[in-house]
């Protein structure tokens, strides 16, 4: 068990017992691999885990709980996705204990029927500049050095994007276990008037995916979470990376990185260019 | 006597001759995962595979289909009763019990589901046994699989010296009596390794999960939803789990209008769904996560069996490795059975 | 066998549809196969509703809009450029060429230009080729 791992399990049960947070939100390990899990009591903590296989954004979890004091292991995107929530009016500071752990990278998950027998670095680790949230309310230091280098990938020209949405489900995935799609009515859910239609209509995956996209951009932090629960792994992070960095040019923006700084999108500045 | 055997070189020879008579649809590679396709070239087959992401329910409830259309002056058109004759080979034995499954609960009269009635006549089932399960499997304990399957027309288990094949239904019978000159009787010593082989697998997984799946009927009305609380806060409500799933059928309709017609569609639902029990009037008889978690097992493991007679799970472990937050039907089945 | 004719769309804002009406009226030639669907302001059009254009059936989209001399007038044509500057950045990257979607300045005295800019990406598209979406997305590997 690595310290990283008793420092936060002796933290959580720390704020549980001294009722600083009604529950805490973390990872733990089962037989169908590490997957979110939710402690109230201070006696649960032995649950919690921490290694390179906590893979999902547990951000998307505090929308059901607005009204509790909650604690959340955040990696560094994980945090990046709260300021930017905070700054869209999403989530209250005063609310979320930030428990900040610093992040390595994590492991690219192997689905059902994989012939995969090397385990790899996501591929959206491989970019990440911010391992550590930029606001926290405690600091837990890795132990461990970072994973071994992964295979390298193509650039992002190279993919062709149109045969990858063809293998889209339209399960919904994406949608559901990203931290910002909150919106109770998604927009390409197929509620009428529709832009794509409810059933899948093969056409309209290439719809479905470039609204996303445009939806995403400037906003997404790269956690992939939408990548990593695809069933057919359509590396999502990658567009929309290519769309911040519109933004980063266009105006030096990078979504969740200070509380401060206000979304293009919202702000009208004289002068500036678009 | 319905046991044969075929050598792997007959194998191609019956593969290349079926796909001259039937549209073949058979497991092969891309990306480093198997899915099923209709294949026009035999040659590409793989059969080295564990399993497909995705099930080949698609072949027989497809994820959207066209009920009927509606021209304003010429009347409707519904799908075509003709439906080209197809083989599926190569699935695994969990995926061809749920077919049977699926023709327990769709084909009981007096409701028919007439579209799945038309593929299913028209489909000649041929499944793979499993000689090396997955960490993910437990047929084991809905007995369907690893070797033999519920609903397929012949079972192929690969041997040593090639293939022992079981002819399940009187329509693998006709297929081997076709092909006559490709299959050999098997002999004593193959049918012995094939008893051999089927008590090691079935050991081996005895040894990770052993359920009592009759006692499962009782989670009705001894699971209250408080056990299933733990999992709604970490399900998602995506719907991978009853889309990935091969006997998950439930489904719903879309009605468009076209530029020249009025349509509509059917197409894969989930009960996960937060819209999937919502009436017009906005009330919910399944309004919280743990309602419908309570729901997709009851209905599953308890009540499915109950009204027809087959369990609505086979064990493949889909729902287990897809489902994005880690929610484990295995747990239930520990729990309960 | 028909010969492809490119099918534009055009969002036309209130100021710049005077524009092309008038070069309509003053019988200034522009091709047939520009659709034109008015708006009240450039901004108001969704890049989503672009991309449906698109996948509808449309070779390319235009909008027009007029040029932001007056201040109250600024923002919006800012938020217009900025959006399709981000959309043409993600077609090209999912690899439909970015030449498609573009915006035209016209005031509302300004026929002649419209007439002439369209004609011009009419030639383009044409060179380009049809889009098809819809094949594209059905054909199979």
């Amino acid at each position: 068990m690595s310290s990283p791992e008793i420092e936060l399990r002796k933290l959580a049960r720390n704020l549980l017992e001294r009722k600083v947070v009604d529950l805490v939100i973390g990872y733990e390990d089962s037989e169908a691999g590490v997957r979110p899990c939710f402690i109230k009591e201070p006696g649960e903590v032995e649950k919690l885990v921490w290694n390179p296989d906590c893979r999902l954004s547990l951000v998307r979890y505090l929308r059901g709980f607005k009204e509790k004091k909650v604690g959340i292991v955040a990696k560094g995107c994980d945090g990046r996705a709260i300021v930017e929530l905070i700054k869209e009016n999403q989530l209250d500071r005063k609310n979320i204990f930030i428990i900040a752990v610093e992040c390595n990278g994590v492991y690219k998950p192997v689905k059902y029927g994989s012939s995969k027998t090397r385990r790899q670095m996501a591929e959206y680790c491989e970019k990440c500049e911010v391992r550590v949230s930029p606001i926290k309310d405690y600091l837990i230091k890795s132990d461990e050095k970072a994973l071994e280098e992964t295979i390298p990938k193509g650039d992002i020209e190279d993919l062709d994007w149109l045969s990858l949405f063809r293998k889209c489900l339209r399960c919904m995935a994406c949608v559901r276990s990203c931290p910002f799609c909150y919106c109770t009515e998604c927009s390409i859910e197929g509620f009428k008037p529709a832009l794509v239609h409810r059933l899948v209509d093969p056409v309209e995956l290439f719809t479905f995916h470039l609204i996303r996209a445009i939806h995403m951009a400037g906003r997404c932090v790269e956690c992939g979470a939408c990548e990593s629960s695809c069933p057919v792994e359509i590396p999502l992070t990658r567009l929309y990376h290519e769309l911040n960095e519109w933004f980063r040019e266009n105006y030096g923006y990078v979504p969740g990185l200070n509380l401060e700084q206000a979304p293009p999108p919202l702000v009208f500045k004289e002068g500036e260019k678009p | 006597m319905r046991m044969f055997s075929i050598t792997e070189e007959s194998l191609k020879v019956f593969l290349r001759e079926l796909s001259l008579k039937h549209v073949l649809i058979a497991p092969f590679e891309r990306d480093g995962y198997f899915e099923f396709d209709v294949l026009k070239n035999p040659d590409v087959i793989n059969l080295n595979y564990t399993n497909t992401r995705l099930s080949p329910k698609r072949f027989f409830l497809p994820q959207r289909q066209l009920v009927f259309k509606h021209y304003p002056r010429k009347g409707f058109t519904e799908e075509s009763k003709e439906y080209s004759s197809f083989v599926l080979f190569g699935i695994r034995p969990c995926d061809a019990s749920a077919l049977s499954v699926l023709d327990n609960i769709l084909l009981s009269p007096p409701y028919k589901d007439a579209s799945y009635e038309n593929r299913r006549k028209n489909a000649i089932v041929i499944s793979l046994s499993c000689t090396k399960p997955m960490a993910e499997c437990f047929c084991n304990v809905f007995e369907t699989g690893p070797i033999r399957g519920m609903g397929e027309d012949l079972t192929f288990t690969p041997t040593r010296s090639g293939f022992i094949v079981e002819a399940r239904t009187p329509r693998g019978v006709s297929v081997i009596e076709e092909f006559g000159k490709l299959f050999r009787k098997a002999d004593g010593e193959m049918l012995e390794e094939y008893s051999r082989l089927i008590s090691k697998v079935l050991d081996e997984m005895n040894r990770r999960l052993k359920v009592d799946k009759t006692r499962l009927i009782r989670i009705e009305k001894e699971a209250g939803e408080e056990f299933f609380q733990l999992n709604a806060q970490r399900c998602i409500e995506c719907s991978l789990c009853s889309f990935a799933c091969p006997l998950c059928y439930c489904f719903e309709t879309e009605d468009c209008l076209e530029k020249d017609s009025y349509v509509r569609f059917r197409g894969w639902d989930t009960c996960i769904s937060p819209l999937f029990t919502r009436m017009a009037s906005g009330l919910d008889p399944r309004v919280t996560k743990a309602d419908r978690l309570c729901h997709r097992f009851c209905h599953k493991l308890s009540r499915i069996p109950l009204a027809f007679n087959a369990y609505g799970c086979v064990g493949c472990g889909r729902c287990v490795s897809l489902c994005p937050a880690g929610i484990d039907i295995r747990e239930v089945l520990k729990k309960w059975g | 066998m028909v010969a492809w004719k490119p099918k534009i769309i055009a969002f036309t804002c209130w100021c710049s549809n005077s524009g092309v009406d008038q070069a309509g009226f003053e019988g200034f030639k522009y091709p047939a196969n520009v659709l034109t669907v008015r708006v009240p302001c450039s901004a108001i059009v969704n890049p989503s509703i672009v991309v449906k254009a698109l996948e509808e059936g449309a070779d390319a989209v235009l909008l027009t809009a007029c040029k932001p001399v007056e201040l109250r007038k600024i923002a919006p044509s800012r938020i217009t450029e900025a959006r399709v500057s981000l959309l043409r950045r993600l077609l090209k990257t999912v690899g439909v060429e970015e030449e498609r979607v573009r915006i035209l300045w016209i005031s509302s005295n300004e026929g002649g230009v419209f007439a002439n800019e369209v004609s011009r990406i009419v030639e383009e598209i044409e060179r380009l080729g049809p889009l098809n979406l819809r094949g594209r997305m059905l054909e199979q590997s």
